[in-house]
């Protein structure tokens, strides 16, 4: 049960990749609304996504997979399977876009070389020139972005950018380019550094920034935060109390069956003793709940041996034994846990 | 805390359902690498406490001055102690990890609210 209550929250959880999947299914078959939903950053976008281009550049094996769904006219691309669905593609970027950063990142994001379109479009572009972009850009971006997006799980390498040959011109304008396979891409503004290091640097502060717009979410009380040291610190609190409250209910729930159980303890010996008078007879009556008897150490008392106790394990119950999925499953699956009358 | 070998007492008892809650949690996201850890943990060492602690955290109502990266240096150093196998990750994964840990963590909560609310009544 707990498994299965669990897999939805993987689902949004487990990476951005899925929610960007996920969505980008839904854009798939929903595309002229995805069009009209389009955030404001999307007139560029569309005007650029209007060129799709044949590229069949491959960055990312892996997270293409998820992306095979896109179906956006980027052409025959073997592995990536797209379809010819522009609007889709507008709204499936524009909306990854605005999930996953600023508009202005993405659009430097948008800003890649394939190396077949070289001649059509030099590495650097810059945002004004975007729109006269054709084709290229647009396959580079959801690479890019399924990139990022798997760079946030820490995935790929931390790989450095690279600056083409054009980079004084790029710094002028603002755009930086990376045309090589595992790159991270990063866009560096006007008047920033775009050696190796600092775009490296750049792009890691980027992911660590989405982490903890993601972790925002997650976490009450920390949109009010401002500073990463504040969020930080309702993070920690967040987990501790958590923590705390989860200590606090198991121990209430050991402390809470108890009385029903057969904890040997030398208080107890004597209620033990009535109690297993009568347990053939619930033995007999409710066979089932010997099963889901939890993980119990009772080895003292020769009544209380494997027989009654351990029907359902195997072991002797000093270490939990192996069968720990069936036995976890069956405690959270029981709702009472124990005998009751 | 000792286990008395010839004697079960209720504490020993409160660890094991514990443990059973741990490895539950555990379980319920194996993807993760929290998860896995603490799947190592309980099963190598079954009665010893994970990684909780229920020391409260000081918070940093010290120094608030510009020296904010040793500062999230040290939070995070923080975090990497509630985090079961967070020694081993640096900050990225650790991020990564933290958020997904909550979530469990809040699953958890509302399993064993309703387990306990089951008893009760």
């Amino acid at each position: 049960m707990l498994e299965g209550l669990v897999s939805p929250e993987n689902l949004s959880l487990s990476s951005m990749d899925m929610n960007v999947l996920e969505r980008l299914k839904w854009l798939q078959q929903q595309q002229q609304q995805v069009v009209s939903r389009t955030s404001d950053n999307s007139p560029e976008l569309l005007q650029i996504l209007q060129f799709h281009g044949s590229n069949n550049d491959e960055l990312l094996q892996s997270t293409f997979s998820h992306f095979q769904m896109l179906g956006s006219g980027f052409g025959p691309n073997p592995n990536m399977g797209f379809g010819p669905s522009h609007e889709a593609m507008d709204g499936c970027i524009s909306r990854t876009s605005s999930f996953q950063m600023d508009p202005v990142d993405t659009m430097g994001v948008m800003l890649k070389n394939s190396e077949e379109n070289r001649t059509i479009s030099s590495k650097n572009k810059r945002k004004s020139e975007v729109k006269r972009r054709e084709e290229e850009k647009t396959e580079k971006t959801i690479k890019v972005e399924a990139e990022t997006e798997s760079n946030m799980k820490g995935k790929s390498s931390m790989s450095n950018t690279e600056a083409s040959s054009d980079t004084s011109k790029e710094t002028s304008k603002g755009a930086s380019e990376i045309h090589k396979l595992d790159y991270i891409h990063v866009r560096s503004r006007r008047g920033q550094a775009t050696d190796r290091h600092s775009l490296a640097e750049r792009a890691r502060r980027e992911k660590i920034s989405k982490k903890m717009k993601y972790l925002q979410d997650i976490v009450p009380g920390c949109k009010k935060v401002t500073g990463q040291a504040g969020m930080l610190d309702e993070i920690i609190n967040y987990v501790q109390s958590l923590q705390t409250q989860i200590e606090f209910l198991s121990m209430k729930l050991a402390f809470l069956n108890p009385e029903l159980e057969l904890s040997v303890e030398d208080l107890y010996v004597k209620q033990l003793q009535d109690y297993f008078t009568n347990l053939p007879v619930v033995i007999a009556s409710k066979p089932s709940i010997m099963v889901d008897v939890p993980l119990f150490p009772l080895d003292q008392q020769g009544s209380l041996d494997l027989s009654v106790i351990n029907l359902s394990q195997t072991t002797s119950t000093e270490a939990p034994s192996a069968s720990w999925e069936t036995q976890s499953r069956s405690l959270y699956n029981t709702s009472s846990l124990g005998f009751h009358y | 805390m000792n286990k008395p070998s010839s004697q079960i007492n209720s504490k020993s008892f409160e660890q094991t359902v514990k443990h059973e809650v741990d490895m539950a949690l555990a379980l319920s996201a194996q993807e993760f690498a929290w998860s896995r850890f603490l799947q190592h943990k309980l099963l190598s060492s079954p009665h010893e406490d994970p990684s909780y602690s229920s020391k409260i955290l000081e918070t940093s109502s010290c120094k608030q001055d510009g020296k904010e990266g040793a500062e999230i240096k040290k939070k995070l150093k923080e975090l990497q102690k509630l985090v079961p196998g967070g020694e081993e990750m640096n900050m990225e994964e650790i991020l990564s990890e933290v958020g997904s840990y909550i979530v469990c963590l809040e699953l958890q909560m509302i399993v064993l609210k309703s387990l306990v609310q089951d008893n009760i009544s």
